[in-house]
């Protein structure tokens, strides 16, 4: 029962991440692979402030999450935007992103050190006991957070005149325009909330690993091979796919040890990208003739 | 105050399709263009809603430039357009669909509604509501593609081949429609289209567009009536 537990909760975290490259896949069809970089934007902007004593916890969180939106929207107008403009196969977005990925790494490792800081500004302490196992709050609270928000979209993209055009961008982005919508603003606003989630993420994350340059890496994996599994083209998916991939990779590391736990999990992304390339919850991608 | 396009030319990548056509809407207006695949009419109304940027020419709506503005914007400003294919969203439902029309009316959207009147003449658009539009045969599409475009209040509605793919009978019903549309919006209507003898029939004015140039315009009826029309569009010997 303990892996299944462990791996639910890690699948959580990782549906987090996940959810920001479908949102972004979804209304743009761009990924932005500097991901890992907003988990740490969102974590130092929230220590440079996590001294201010009259300012609540929430307002420190917000403050993280506001300045990895806010990075996202610009990063989306002027380095993933200018370089889409050639079609369906312009992929130069792709290279410009990880040129930003390297660009951010590199910034925060001189203005902050490679070295872990220690960052309680949303440290829940503690462990609770689920079905018998014993679970870091901290770790609780990712992947709660990671439900709550999933499903707050799914209904925000069902029920609102918002999420309605989300999903006319998504389907056609050319009509989309032709009915008075700005595709530019729809991807920033997409970008700002997908980082936004990758900082919160890494405000959250930071309480348990400390916020350092490169703490976001070693999520990057585990959070595209769950957009993957669960299918880039839908917002149920980071669920399926981070419950899967958590549980399959805790329970091959507790069975056969910790190498094979991530060699699982990636197992799991090949035999979906064999099976069903679109993902489990994913949609063919329809060719027109 | 109309929809005036000037010496408009512009074209895909190294190839210029429009040399130079000026067309011009008045309110209230069926305006026909007519002429054979190739000669350049989807270009014509895609350059007037700004997907394709023109590289010389102007367009204006009531008066003022738009030619620089993009295509969201000049939609926000009431010039709709119905693509070729109608072009609906697949996996939205019908009520979805024009939804968005009327989200994209905006300010505009005061007195009566005139999507009302038409899904009173035209039932089948409300019978399918909440069904998916990729769902719907080729003629509802085009039913519902049309009432998007009323639902955001347009004063000027440019139409891509209305007809296309559609059966005799089914291409009688849209031009019943769009002549509804017409009486119950007021708005100038740009009529693009291959099937001329229709097209001319309905129109007050029309264009014939050839080889990237108007080479006749005039009275619709008088066009329609004239040998070198008949010859090359109506298949009169």
């Amino acid at each position: 029962m303990e892996p299944v537990i462990i791996g639910l909760v890690l699948g959580g975290m990782y549906a987090l991440l996940a959810q920001s490259f479908v949102l972004t896949f979804v209304t743009t069809r761009t990924l932005n692979f500097a991901v890992g970089e907003f988990v740490a934007v969102g974590a130092f902007a929230t220590l440079a402030v996590a001294s201010w004593g009259w300012l609540p916890t929430v307002g420190k969180i917000a403050i993280g999450v506001l300045a990895a939106a806010l990075l996202g929207a610009l990063v989306y107008r002027f380095l993933v935007l200018p370089f889409t403009t050639q079609g369906e196969h312009d992929v130069r977005w792709l290279l410009s992103t990880v040129a930003v990925s390297f660009v951010l790494l590199n910034l925060m490792n001189n203005v902050e050190g490679p070295s872990p800081q220690r960052s309680e500004t949303a440290k829940l302490d503690g462990a609770v006991d689920l079905l018998g196992v014993g679970v870091s709050k901290q770790q609780l609270l990712l992947a709660a957070l990671a439900l709550v928000i999933s499903l707050g979209l799914i209904a925000v993209t069902q029920r609102t005149s918002i999420g309605l055009v989300m999903r006319a961008v998504s389907q056609d982005p050319d009509t989309t325009s032709l009915m008075g919508v700005s595709p530019r603003v729809v991807g920033m606003g997409s970008y700002a909330v997908a980082m936004g989630l990758a900082g919160l993420a890494g405000i959250l994350y930071a309480a348990n690993v400390g916020a350092s340059p490169v703490m976001g890496e070693p999520l990057l994996v585990a959070s595209i091979a769950v957009a993957i599994v669960g299918g880039l083209g839908s917002l149920w998916g980071p669920l399926v796919g981070g419950a899967l991939y958590g549980v399959l990779s805790q329970v091959a590391s507790y069975q056969w040890g910790a190498v094979w736990g991530e060699t699982a999990g990636l197992l799991l992304v090949i035999a979906v990208l064999v099976w069903k390339p679109e993902g489990l919850l994913g949609r063919r991608a329809e060719v027109k003739l | 105050m109309s929809l005036v396009v000037e010496k408009a030319e512009s074209g895909y990548d190294r190839n210029p399709i429009l040399t130079g056509v000026s067309v011009r809407v008045d309110p209230g207006e069926l305006v026909a263009v007519v002429g054979s695949n190739g000669a350049g009419k989807t270009t014509l109304v895609r350059t007037i809603v700004g997907q394709l940027a023109l590289r010389s020419g102007s367009v204006t709506l009531e008066g003022a430039d738009v030619s620089s503005l993009a295509t969201h914007k000049r939609a926000k400003q009431g010039l709709m357009m119905v693509p070729e294919g109608r072009k609906l969203f697949p996996r939205l439902t019908v009520g979805e669909n024009i939804a968005l029309g009327r989200r994209a009316a905006g300010k505009r959207a005061t007195g009566e509604d005139p999507v009302e009147a038409l899904l009173e003449a035209f039932p089948v658009v409300k019978e399918r509501w909440g069904q998916q539009a990729s769902l719907l045969s080729g003629g509802e599409q085009q039913m519902v593609a049309l009432t998007r475009a009323v639902a955001a209040r347009p004063s000027y509605l440019l139409l891509d081949e209305p007809s296309l793919g559609l059966s005799p009978l089914k291409t009688l019903d849209v031009f019943r429609l769009i002549e509804l549309i017409r009486e119950r919006t007021g708005a100038g209507v740009l009529l693009v289209e291959q099937m001329a003898d229709q097209a001319l029939a309905a129109a007050d004015r029309a264009y014939v567009l050839e080889h990237g140039r108007i080479s006749m315009e005039g009275d619709a009826a008088e066009l329609r009536a004239s040998d070198e029309v008949r010859r090359a569009y109506l298949g009169a010997a």
